[in-house]
């Protein structure tokens, strides 16, 4: 019983550690806000004025859900760093095992991604008033549940990066990938236009596609996700946090073994 | 230092940078995924222009050039953060061909990465001509350099803190190219936001690159107030980095 508190108090400081470095510098947080603030703003506007309908309702949540998944990614780069800089064997060293470790993480990823989303999700209360709904609070756990899948993907990285440079590379580029192929820039209908049916339904199946998605229902609706809906968001996601979580912890018992990765 | 002893500190900075295979190839992946996908679908999108495809597809050569820019100042901000700076400056080396040597690095890097992309562009879109591909290489030279002297001149601030340096460069990035005719022509923005594009360098950089190229000549900037722009940008910013550089980097560690 008192292995299992002082694993849980451990978990919770690595985890407090993790959130603490994303939140302590308040000023770049500050920064990082305004630039999307700034994204949904200009971009947002002019694409509007060149396209044939309100691009701006349609760009915000994107906004929101690209910012989120930042969040949920900067865990990772955490990790990285702190697998090349040997913080994860500090954190070995605690009485902390492995499962727990990985936990840690995933959970800051969660909370990382669904403080910093709904900070951004109040911030486009004063430009889209209707996203002030019920329905919209009830987004806010989906937030988590994603945030920590999309922080599964960080340990896919971590584990195929070796813990080497490849890392920034390879986040960059499934950024962009992830963010591409899903509809949180563009809608389904011209991406059904350019991709097969069922590269299209991958897509679909995107959980930055479906949380962007949820909140455009809400913004035109006011009306809840559906049960069925919310069950895929979160089986989707589900999926990520367990092959996240299976990457962690073996990255976590290489380094647990040999010292590194 | 003398012509080959500058040369010989470039190749080795160039055989750095192109060490590895993956960053040569990653920018030409990058922009392969982002105009292939996002641009032809945002081209669907997009009804105010006939040919958004290429128009975003020339803004991504310049994001592209943008970022080598970045690239290079932060490198040079590391090289003082891991003391590879303080061992060059021992060195008998002028300050200013220091500086000069940088700025060579992410010109050439930044061709490299941008060539094969531009080429393809120019293909696809039937414009290329041989004048057409200088043309448009002279001027992403000058708005490379005119970055890249930007960025270096930052460096002072890295000096005294790397995370505010940091921030300066995101937000000052994000801020040059969403203010600017990089992704989105002059006449689709809103009053205020072409307001302050128009006091914005890059998009006289942006607007004479598609001029360069021959591509929607009728929503450019005059090309002769562009060329004016991009080269006072230029100077400016080299003089300032050499200034700066001459002045701030002797013993600094970055913190």
């Amino acid at each position: 019983m008192t292995t299992v508190i002082r694993q849980r108090e451990a978990m919770f400081r690595v985890l407090q550690v993790d959130l603490s470095y994303f939140f302590r510098t308040k000023w770049l947080i500050g920064t990082l806000v305004a630039l999307n603030i700034s994204d949904m703003l200009v971009a947002g506007l002019v694409y509007t004025n060149m396209m044939s309908f309100d691009y701006f309702v349609f760009f915000v949540p994107g906004v929101i859900v690209a910012g989120m998944f930042a969040a949920a990614l900067d865990v990772g780069r955490r990790v990285h760093l702190g697998l090349s800089q040997g913080v994860s064997q500090y954190y070995l060293s605690l009485p902390l095992n492995l499962e727990g470790l990985a936990w840690a993480h995933m959970l800051s990823a969660g909370l990382g991604g669904t403080i910093y989303g709904s900070i951004l999700l109040v911030v486009a209360l004063a430009f889209i008033p209707r996203l002030a709904s019920l329905a919209t609070l009830s987004l806010i756990p989906l937030l988590f549940i994603v945030s920590m899948g999309l922080g599964g993907i960080a340990a896919v990285l971590n584990l195929f990066s070796k813990g080497g440079d490849r890392y920034w590379v390879f986040a960059e580029g499934i950024q962009l990938v992830i963010l591409g192929l899903s509809t949180v820039f563009y809608p389904i209908q011209v991406i059904g236009s350019l991709f097969s049916p069922d590269a299209t339904q991958a897509i679909l199946a995107n959980p930055l596609s479906q949380v962007s998605d949820a909140l455009r229902q809400v913004i035109s609706t006011q009306s809840f996700l559906s049960i069925g809906s919310f069950g895929e968001v979160i089986g989707t996601s589900l999926i990520l946090m367990f092959v996240g979580f299976i990457c962690y912890r073996h990255v976590f018992a290489k380094v647990w073994e040999l010292g590194k990765l | 230092m003398t012509k080959s002893e500058i040369a010989a500190l470039l190749r080795f900075d160039l055989r750095e940078a192109f060490d590895s295979p993956g960053w040569v190839i990653y920018p030409w992946l990058y922009f392969g995924f982002q105009f292939l996908i996002y641009g032809t679908i945002m081209s669907r999108l997009v009804v105010s222009l006939d040919n958004y495809f290429y128009y975003y597809g020339t803004g991504l050569l310049i994001l592209i050039s943008f970022n080598v820019a970045t690239w290079n100042g932060r490198r040079f901000v590391e090289s003082a953060h891991e003391g590879r700076l303080r061992y060059i400056l021992s060195l008998p080396i002028r300050r200013d061909e220091l500086f000069f040597e940088q700025v060579l690095l992410g010109v050439t890097v930044s061709l490299a990465h941008v060539l094969p992309p531009l080429v393809l562009v120019l293909y696809l879109s039937g414009l290329y001509t041989p004048a057409a591909l200088i043309s448009s290489v002279v001027v992403l030279t000058f708005i490379t350099i005119g970055i890249i002297g930007l960025m270096i001149s930052l460096s002072f601030v890295a000096f005294k803190s790397f995370d505010i340096y940091s921030a300066i460069v995101a937000a000052l990035s994000a801020l040059l190219i969403r203010f600017s005719t990089m992704n989105y022509p002059l006449s689709s923005m809103p009053g205020v936001i072409s307001g302050v594009s128009l006091a914005n360098p890059v998009t006289y950089g942006a607007d004479l690159f598609r001029n360069a190229i021959g591509l929607d000549t009728s929503l450019l900037i005059n090309p002769e107030v562009s060329i004016a722009v991009v080269i006072a940008l230029c100077i400016a910013t080299m003089f300032g980095g050499m200034f700066l550089i001459s002045r701030v980097v002797e013993g600094v560690k970055s913190s």
